[in-house]
Parts: structure tokens; sequence; C-alpha cells
């Protein structure tokens, strides 16, 4: 299925941009990993800050998907719905595993 | 002299400082702005902000709104509280949707707000916005205390300077002086001559006091009285410097006057007890400047140690 496929940069073909988004891409399954631990411990405003994080960084590196995921993750525990939130990471750390550079 | 480069607000490296506590967003902005004309520093947070801010004086900063240690708003609060950062651009770059907070950005001294995930070509063309409007109104600000015929400093800086030096004196001990000068028979030589010649003979005495010591102040008093900052130096050494613009002048040669001899006459005061203030050391350096005149013009007067 299309929604479960590898998920590539909108800057895949800037190869200036390739180290860059290599790094990105690398680190991204423990960030979302870490954003979920969080919320799991109860760590709600830690998870918060670092989903706020990857929302605004996401689109950046070309993957407006893991901006949208991670608002999501923001928006959830901002209104306090957290079962919504422990969803949405899931989610989130299910996206991370298919981003590729 | 000092001149305003007019080109200065494209032509130089811009300083850009950006506070952001991810390190997501410093990696990507240091990229994408790496062929801009900018010289690019980091802080990981607020307090960190603050302090780069103060050091490094950017033209430009980034600003991130969510913060941990202290909320982007409250950031731009304290910048624009101190004087020695209040004149920073400063742009948002955050990830909230909420219209009201763009608002109480711009509303409280923002220049500009940049969504994130940012498009990075707007984010440029904002960065570069805002520094050449920033420049602009620093070159204006600079203009309103120049002096239009001469180009050196008006009476209005000359004024903030000498108590800024005044300060710094009493502060670290160190002598200042000053020199009040008054071209000779001015009033003869505009009305004999005519205005223009007046002008030139105003324009060629600002070149000879503007080309001393690179520390030295010079500035247009008013009219035809001038007066220059020495700061860290004697009233002896001070005498020796405004000797040499005196003979400076006296030498000139003017094409449409040949043998024609202009003058100036000086008054030095240094700073001291009863010359600790700006006004009392005026107050001296005017007074050995009519000495100078009553002496018979053509020479410098040092006002008397009290």
């Amino acid at each position: 299925m299309a929604d479960e496929g590898p998920i590539r940069s909108e800057f895949a073909d800037d190869p200036e941009m390739a180290l860059l988004i290599r790094e990105f891409v690398d680190s991204l399954p423990s960030r979302a990993q870490t954003i979920h631990a969080h919320l799991e411990a109860g760590a709600h405003d830690t998870a918060r800050t670092l989903a706020h994080q990857l929302k605004g960084a996401g689109g950046g590196y070309g993957f407006p998907q893991v901006t949208e995921a991670a608002r999501a993750v923001d928006r959830s525990i901002r209104d306090r719905r957290l079962d919504d939130a422990r969803a949405a990471a899931s989610a989130l750390v299910k996206l991370a595993a298919r981003v590729m550079p | 002299m000092n001149s305003i480069d007019p080109t200065a607000f494209t032509a130089s490296t811009a300083r850009l400082l950006a506070i952001d506590d991810s390190e997501l967003i410093h990696r990507l902005l240091k990229f994408r702005l790496q062929h801009e004309r900018l010289e690019i520093h980091g802080a990981i947070n607020a307090r960190e902000g603050l302090a780069m801010a103060r050091e490094l004086q950017p033209d430009v900063i980034l600003l991130d709104i969510d913060m941990e240690d202290m909320n982007g708003f409250d950031v731009l609060t304290t910048l624009k509280n101190d004087p020695a950062t209040q004149d920073i651009a400063v742009i948002f770059i955050s990830g909230t949707e909420e219209a009201m907070d763009k608002v109480r950005a711009l509303d409280q001294g923002a220049v500009d707000f940049v969504s994130k995930p940012f498009e990075v070509v707007e984010l440029k063309a904002r960065v570069r916005t805002a520094i050449r409007a920033q420049r602009l109104m620093k070159m204006l600000a600079q203009k309103a205390q120049i002096d239009g015929l001469t180009g050196l400093w008006n009476r209005s800086y000359m004024n903030q300077r000498l108590t800024a030096e005044v300060d710094e004196a009493r502060r670290h001990g160190q002598p200042l002086s000053m020199i009040l000068c008054d071209i000779d028979r001015f009033k003869h030589h505009n009305d004999h001559f005519g205005h223009p010649f007046g002008d030139l003979v105003i324009e060629r005495f600002a070149q000879i006091l503007s080309g001393g010591r690179s520390s030295d102040v010079a500035c247009r008093y008013g009219g035809e009285e001038f007066c220059v900052i020495l700061p860290s130096t004697t009233a002896v050494k001070a005498e020796e410097v405004a000797n040499r613009y005196r003979e400076q002048l006296e030498r000139t040669t003017w094409n449409d006057h040949p043998g024609l001899v202009v003058t100036a006459s000086f008054g030095v005061a240094e700073f001291g007890p009863g010359r600790d203030t700006a006004e009392a050391m005026l107050k001296a350096a005017d007074a050995a400047l009519y000495g100078a005149k009553q002496g018979g013009r053509n020479r410098v007067a040092v006002s008397p140690a009290a």
C-alpha cells in the first residue's frame, strides 16, 4: 500500500542537502521513540516540546508528513487528549521507520 | 572623516543570531543560509541568546517562540528594554498556528514573522529585507547627527559624546581634553568674498580638523565654530594638536584669492576639578577661546587648571 511505502525527502534531488537529510533520517526513529517513551512515562511537557521541535523541522528537511504527524502529537498533548496523543506518537514511530533519505 | 558609506547596508556581511531550542533548526538554518552574505551564530536557549545578542550585536535575530527556559515574547521584551539590543531587528520564526501570536509579536516590536516549517526562499528574502531596513534606520539615525555642509558630527552628537567621554574619564581616571575653535573674521570673509567662499572656508577647515588623530572627534559646533573632543589627552598635548590645526589653516592657499590668509583661534580645556562636567568643560574652553580672540586671534589659549 502506498501509505506503507518508503517516504523520501522532497529535497532528495538536491545533492547539497544529501548529508543534512541523511543525518535527519538517521536520528528520526530514536527521536520518535523518545517522544513515545516520554508520553508513556507521563512526561507530557517534555514529549510536547520534542514533538513541537520535530513539527517545526520536518518540513524543512523535506518531510511534511513528519511535520503533520508531530503536529498531531503536539496538539493532542496541548488539548490534554492523552489517548489521542499516545496513538499519534505510535503513528509517528511507524512513520519514522518509513522515512528514507 | 565622519562619513557614511551609502552602500554599506547592502555590501557588507551581516550578522545573524538564531535563538531556538531545536538543534535541528540550527543545522537547517546554517545550511540553508550558507550562501547568503551572513555570519550566522546560534543560541540553543533564551538565556544564551540574550547574552549573545548583547555581545555580538547582530543585525538580525531569528527568534523562536516556544522555548523551555523563557518564551520568545519575554525574550523580545528583554531585548527591546535593553539600550544595547533594542535596535536589533527581530524576526519571529515559529511553528505557532495562532494568528494572535503573530499580531502580538509584531505589536511588541518584531519586524516580521516566519512560520515553521519555513520556505527557504521566503526566509532568505525576509532576512534580507529586515537587514536592509535595519541598516537604513541606522543610517538615518546617524545622518541626523551629521552636519550637512562639512560631514562632521553636529552639535547634538557633540553634546552626547562629550557627556559620555566625561563619564569615561571620571570612571577610569583618564585625561580628556577638548578644543573649541572659531574661524577669525569669518563674517568679513563672508561679506567680502561671498557666501560660497565662506562655505569653502568652513569645508576646508572641517577637512583639517577631521584629518587629525583617529581617536579625536571633530564636530561642527555651529556657524564657523568647531569643537574637537580628544579622549585620553592632556591639555599640553591638545595644545600641540590645536597648534597643528592652526598652522594648517594659516598655510592653506585659496585659488580665487591668492595671498589671502585665513586663520582661526583655539581654546583648550582639560577635564579636572571645576571642569568635571561637559558643561563646565565647554565653558572653560569657551573662555579660553575668548582669551585667544582677545589676545590677537590666530592663537591657541589653554584654560588654566583650577
